[in-house]
């Protein structure tokens, strides 16, 4: 899954990032980055609250799943002999 | 790890505090076209003034005048610490009206900053308007992919 962020501005100026596909310890440098960035720009942003997503989905993210089952090769390619139809 | 942050924001012109003028800040030319953005939206006009119940004319930096709020919704950078500050008289029921588009220039703005920062750090960027469920209020959703 490609490294990606979410940033959702509700009508009441809260804002709230969702940030996927990021290794353990890259996640937290890059939404400080994003701080940093909005800062620049003349938002100061205050931290009400941050929440690791669970693990499962973590590694989902990541394709780090080994649980998940492989996906079936088409009928056609299964076929004994290989012959077609 | 991939993790979810909620934040609240304010805008402070840093540039601005430091003594720079005002048209070199970032930050103002985002907050100067979130403002016209609103006004495009209400069909409305760009100023520099506001007048007050009495009809008295007050300068601000940059105004937002709509057929729904015709005395106007000044914005006001103070100079010495770079803080924004909406600048109206809401007098005879205007509450509502001034309240949603302080809500929507703030909104425009915010979204635009984080489209931008979020370029400044080589994503590639998308954003979306989304209506509420219920309300008239939207929520824009910014979409970022390295």
């Amino acid at each position: 899954m490609a490294r990606s962020v979410e940033v959702r501005v509700d009508g009441r100026g809260r804002v709230r990032a969702e940030f996927s596909g990021f290794p353990e310890g890259e996640c937290g440098e890059e939404a400080e980055s994003l701080e940093r960035a909005l800062g620049a720009l003349g938002v100061r942003v205050r931290v009400r609250a941050r929440r690791l997503k669970p693990p499962g989905v973590i590694r989902a993210e990541l394709g780090l799943d080994s649980e998940a089952p492989a996906r079936p090769e088409p009928a056609a390619l299964r076929r004994p002999g290989g012959g077609r139809g | 790890m991939s993790q979810i942050t909620s934040y609240s924001a304010e805008i402070v012109l840093e540039h601005v505090a430091e003594g720079r003028p005002l048209e070199d800040d970032p930050g103002w030319r985002l907050l100067r076209e979130a403002v016209e953005a609103t006004a495009q939206e209400y069909r409305g006009r760009v100023g520099a003034t506001i007048v007050d119940y009495f009809g008295r004319v007050r300068p601000c930096d940059i105004s937002l005048i709509t057929a729904a709020f015709p005395r106007g919704l000044g914005v006001v950078v103070d100079r010495a610490t770079g803080r924004v500050a909406f600048l109206y008289d809401d007098y005879g029921g205007y509450g509502d009206v001034v309240r949603r588009q302080i809500n929507r220039v703030t909104q425009n703005f915010l979204s635009l900053a984080v489209a931008h920062a979020l370029r400044a750090m080589n994503y590639q960027v998308d954003v979306e308007e989304k209506a509420a469920e219920v309300g008239d209020e939207k929520t824009v959703v910014v979409r970022g992919v390295l």
